[in-house]
């Protein structure tokens, strides 16, 4: 009798060997994200540290059990219409899980009305002006309070209350500029010049002439990508005739080999990572970056909220233990990575509280000046 | 091995049956997906027919001289919803303009440079051209026609007739007249592939052009003007249908549209052969079917109002009205609707069902073993048993057997049976006894002591010659007893010699009863000296026997014994004769003694 049953009980295993022999499908995420134009450093960053992170997820047995990720790559050139082609390519026709970028704010509204319609969670990894909320989108973002607050007194403190606003001409510099006049008045101080431009302008010497005739001491710069480059390099060239402290917004460790040191000496900025700063997480993140792709590869933060996000992506899948995605949605919501003072945690609003550190460029190296500790901006939903 | 064939054949049968339910169920998705898809892309394309008719008449709108085409093209596209962008062009076919629509497609469409670009295709154009100069050609003898249908409408109309048959034809003619009098019946075409890029566009790919020539107020022409058809819109179309079988559990699906004349795919595909789709024509797949060239399941159906979209109402009033078979607009070949699902999922549907039916099949076999084996353990063994253990009773050879007590229906039986056998054996021991025994003394009767004396004889002769001895007693003066002490006494006193001359045997050797007081014995091995001695002892032991226990202390009996060798060749009975002659001898010679 016994052995009846022990036979009856290995015939009962087989279908489970069976499943477990075939091969999962991937679970593929849609990329989007601007491998040329202006914004293309953020892009190519950021897509390395999604590919890093599924590549790791992938030798450590994929997700749920076996699913290894998978990425489906398209460059939307910074163009919101090719942001919204994408999404609706990788959707509709490649049937991904979830879309992850773009750079630009208008990209990523143009991107999230697609997601939002199709019900598909985006994973949002830069810096934007805030309020942008919607069940399906995940902003791993630094938005205005997370450093415009904290670093207007610290300009002003050191360097004066008189500041000049440069950005580009779209909603991001807008609204960050708003932001800027609001913290400026609040310590006193005065905006003597606010200016935004076109993108891809040659030449803004006209630019540093209003800057020099404005008198501010703080230059606060919205102007990241490939135009930052150029105009920090320009910069260097022009005699103000006086100290002139610039803050360069979105500033990162790609900027030290786009832009000679002495025109990038002395410049602040102020990320939520920042490759130098000497924690185990930080320091392990840029060891295994460097592997991945050599040492001599910048690691930045876009890099690191793209494979945060991919890492974020397959604990909310794994909470949710199925590959629904509306499951998968709902439990992005109070996800945490890392630990101690490099927390990240995402928020009910579907933002970050995320630790902040001012750095400044020097002799070839970003090295952080001061950590401004976690920054907890207020809820990112409309009416709340 | 029938029972392992009879469950294959029916797991086969049942495989097959499933299998058929899968392709059915196939069958009957694709089948609603492509229907409803025909339907709704009908419908989709009509409306944005009549949409263009819309925009054709706000175009060639005469009565605001100072609106320029541009303006007249943003006014335009604002009564539809199913356009992206309306481009103007001269009559070289180089872009002067572009207008936008609203909709919430173009929301982020940045507006792009393309002034002095031909984004109309060679064909296009010439077609534009082709029909704009027939049209301009055959104007007076259209606007003639007009003026003669709405004379006869007048006329019917003066004498009352305006519900006849013939009043409301003409009515439709001067309809029909109405449209291509404004201006030339519109060119439908596919855009280049990359003009969406060039123009911003949400969407790759080629669209829908519905083009016109832009018309001064005397028919003069002035440019074209072509409407692009919003593909995002024809795209979600498609992916519903799409979510629709993703619904019923379908991965690996492709919906697309393709053009007929060119094989060109307007929608990009995933899973279905796209190769194969560039080879010549696709067939139409009107019911699903399989598709080895194609890789899967296909159900494809035309499109009619693609075909139809350029109008083919033609005016026909009479032979001299007739309008030039090259005003007729050229067949268009149409787009067709493509639902393909993979046939990786039919396969790893069935792969499954196959493996499932082999287990269970598996599992019945092993089921069916272990009950067989069950039911042999348990039942038709014991049955097999019992029935050897009535076969053996039967042949008088009943040997107890070693069933396993059990409680149900086969234990009671062989519980009964086994009572039944005991009982059996127990009167046939009780038979034998009766058939056997002396009822008195409960020594061998005269017939079982012949019987035996026969059986030994035989045996002697077979072991090569044992020797037998025979020994008849006598009880001397056993009449005496009987008179003196009564005949119970007698019984007694035959009793107690019995068991008296027992005890002096081995067990070997035989006792019986052959007369009243008459006894004879057999001793087995023994040659007459030993008899001798034997008979001695037991003459001795009687004539040594009290009978206290009776209360007869004064009780004394004798025996007198004769003895004789029973030779090899001789019978019992002469043997016994011979023995009998020696006891009478003693009897002569006074009694309690031996003689041989």
């Amino acid at each position: 009798m016994s052995l009846f049953l022990k036979l009856f009980a290995v015939l009962l295993c087989l279908p489970l060997l069976l499943s477990c022999s075939s091969d999962k499908p991937p679970i593929r995420v849609g990329v989007v994200l601007p491998l040329s134009g202006a914004f293309q450093i953020y892009g190519e960053q950021g897509l390395k540290g999604a590919q890093l992170a599924v590549e790791k997820i992938n030798a450590e047995g994929g997700v749920l059990g076996g699913y290894p990720l998978e990425l489906v790559v398209r460059d939307n050139e910074t163009i919101p219409a090719e942001a919204v082609r994408y999404s609706r390519e990788l959707i509709q026709i490649e049937n991904v899980f979830a879309l992850l970028g773009p750079v630009s704010s208008s990209a990523r509204y143009a991107m999230s009305e697609v997601a939002a319609q199709h019900k598909v969670p985006q994973l949002y990894g830069i810096d934007y002006e805030g309020e942008h909320y919607n069940r399906y989108l995940i902003c791993y973002s630094t938005i205005p309070e997370h450093y415009v607050s904290p670093i207007i007194p610290y300009l002003n403190d050191n360097y004066g209350g008189s500041f000049y606003i440069f950005g580009y001409d779209y909603i991001w510099p807008h609204k960050m500029s708003d932001r800027i006049l609001s913290e400026v008045e609040k310590v006193g101080g005065v905006v003597s010049g606010i200016e935004f431009t076109p993108f891809a302008v040659k030449d803004y010497t006209p630019v540093f002439q209003r800057i020099e005739a404005s008198g501010a001491r703080n230059l606060l710069l919205i102007l990241p990508g490939n135009d930052g480059f150029n105009f920090l390099t320009q910069m260097s060239k022009f005699s103000f005739g006086r100290p002139l402290t610039t803050f360069a917004f979105a500033a990162d460790e790609s900027y030290l080999k786009a832009v000679p040191s002495e025109a990038l000496d002395g410049v602040y900025t102020a990320l939520h990572f920042i490759s130098s700063w000497q924690s185990p997480a930080f320091q392990r993140f840029v060891a295994l970056y460097q592997e991945r792709f050599g040492e001599q590869v910048s690691v930045t933060y876009s890099s690191k909220s793209h494979y945060d996000l991919i890492y974020l992506l397959k604990a909310a899948i794994e909470k949710a233990g199925s590959l629904d995605r509306e499951q998968a949605a709902s439990a992005l919501q109070g996800l945490k990575l890392y630990s101690g003072q490099e927390t990240v945690a995402l928020r009910e609003d579907h933002h970050f509280d995320l630790p902040m550190f001012l750095g400044q460029f020097n002799q070839k190296s970003l090295n952080v000046i001061k950590p401004l500790g976690t920054i907890r901006p207020s809820d990112q939903r409309v009416g709340h | 091995m029938p029972l392992i064939v009879a469950i294959l054949v029916l797991a086969h049968g049942y495989y097959k049956a499933h299998e058929r339910l899968i392709i059915d169920h196939f069958k009957q998705s694709l089948l609603l997906a492509v229907s409803v898809g025909e339907r709704e892309l009908n419908y989709f394309i009509d409306t944005r027919d009549r949409e263009f008719k819309q925009i054709s008449a706000a175009m060639s709108r005469c009565d605001r001289v100072e609106e320029s085409a541009s303006e007249r093209a943003l006014w335009a596209l604002r009564y539809t919803s199913g356009f992206s962008a309306m481009i103007l062009s001269d009559t070289q076919g180089r872009t002067t303009h572009v207008e936008l629509s609203s909709n919430s497609s173009n929301r982020f469409v940045l507006r792009q440079e393309v002034e002095g670009e031909r984004l109309l295709s060679a064909d296009s154009l010439a077609e534009l051209r082709y029909r704009y100069d027939e049209w301009y050609r055959y104007l007076p003898q259209l606007k003639a026609s007009e003026q003669q249908k709405l004379s006869e409408l007048n006329a019917m109309a003066s004498r009352g007739e305006v519900n006849s048959h013939r009043f409301r034809m003409a009515q439709q003619q001067l309809f029909d007249m109405k449209e291509v009098l404004n201006s030339p019946y519109p060119v439908i075409s596919l855009s280049e592939a990359d003009n969406a890029k060039k123009l911003g566009l949400p969407f790759s790919g080629s669209t829908l052009l519905f083009s016109k020539p832009i018309l001064g107020c005397n028919a003069e022409l002035l440019g074209y003007y072509t409407a692009y058809l919003d593909k995002t819109q024809l795209e979600d179309l498609l992916f519903i249908t799409k979510q629709n079988l993703h619904s019923n559990g379908f991965a690996e699906i492709d919906v697309t549209l393709i053009d007929n004349g060119t094989g060109q795919l307007l929608i990009p595909v995933r899973w279905i052969a796209e190769e194969q789709m560039k080879v010549g024509v696709m067939q139409e797949f009107y019911l699903p079917a399989l598709s080895m060239k194609y890789g899967g399941m296909v159900a494809s159906r035309l499109i009619e109002r693609s075909q139809q979209i350029t109008p083919v109402s033609h005016l026909h009033l009479d032979d001299d009205h007739r309008i030039d078979e090259a005003l007729w607009p050229k067949p268009k070949p149409g787009v067709q609707l493509v639902v393909f699902i993979s046939k990786k999922e039919l396969k790893d549907l069935c792969d499954w069902l196959l493996v499932k039916v082999l287990l269970w099949s598996l599992l019945l076999v092993v089921i069916s073993f272990g009950l067989i084996l069950y039911l042999s353990n348990h039942i038709a063994s014991p049955i097999v048993a019992l029935r050897k253990q009535t076969a053996l009773l039967a042949a008088g050879e009943y040997q107890e057997s070693d069933f396993k007590a059990r409680t149900d229906e086969i234990g009671e039986l062989f519980q009964t049976f086994e009572e039944m056998a005991i009982s059996i054996k127990s009167k046939e021991r009780q038979l034998t006894a009766l058939a056997t025994q002396d009822f008195l003394t409960g020594v061998m009767n005269r017939r079982a002591f012949f019987s035996t004396a026969f059986e030994e004889h035989q045996r002697a002769i077979r072991e090569g010659g044992t020797d037998i001895t025979i020994l008849m007693v006598d009880l001397d003066h056993f009449k005496q007893v009987n008179d003196q002490f009564g005949h119970k006494v007698g019984d007694q006193a035959l009793v107690k010699l019995c068991r008296s001359i027992e005890m002096l045997l081995r067990v070997e050797d035989k006792l019986g009863r052959i007369g009243g007081e008459e006894f004879a014995l057999l001793l087995i091995d023994s040659n007459e000296a030993q008899a001798i001695d034997i008979a001695e002892r037991i003459r001795s032991s009687v004539e040594a026997m009290a009978f206290d226990e009776i209360g007869l202390p004064e009780l004394q009996i004798t025996i007198s014994i004769g003895v004789s060798q029973w030779l090899h060749d001789e019978s019992f009975e002469t043997a016994l004769s011979r023995a009998d002659e020696k006891l009478y001898m003693a009897k002569q010679a006074g009694r309690n003694r031996v003689e041989s």
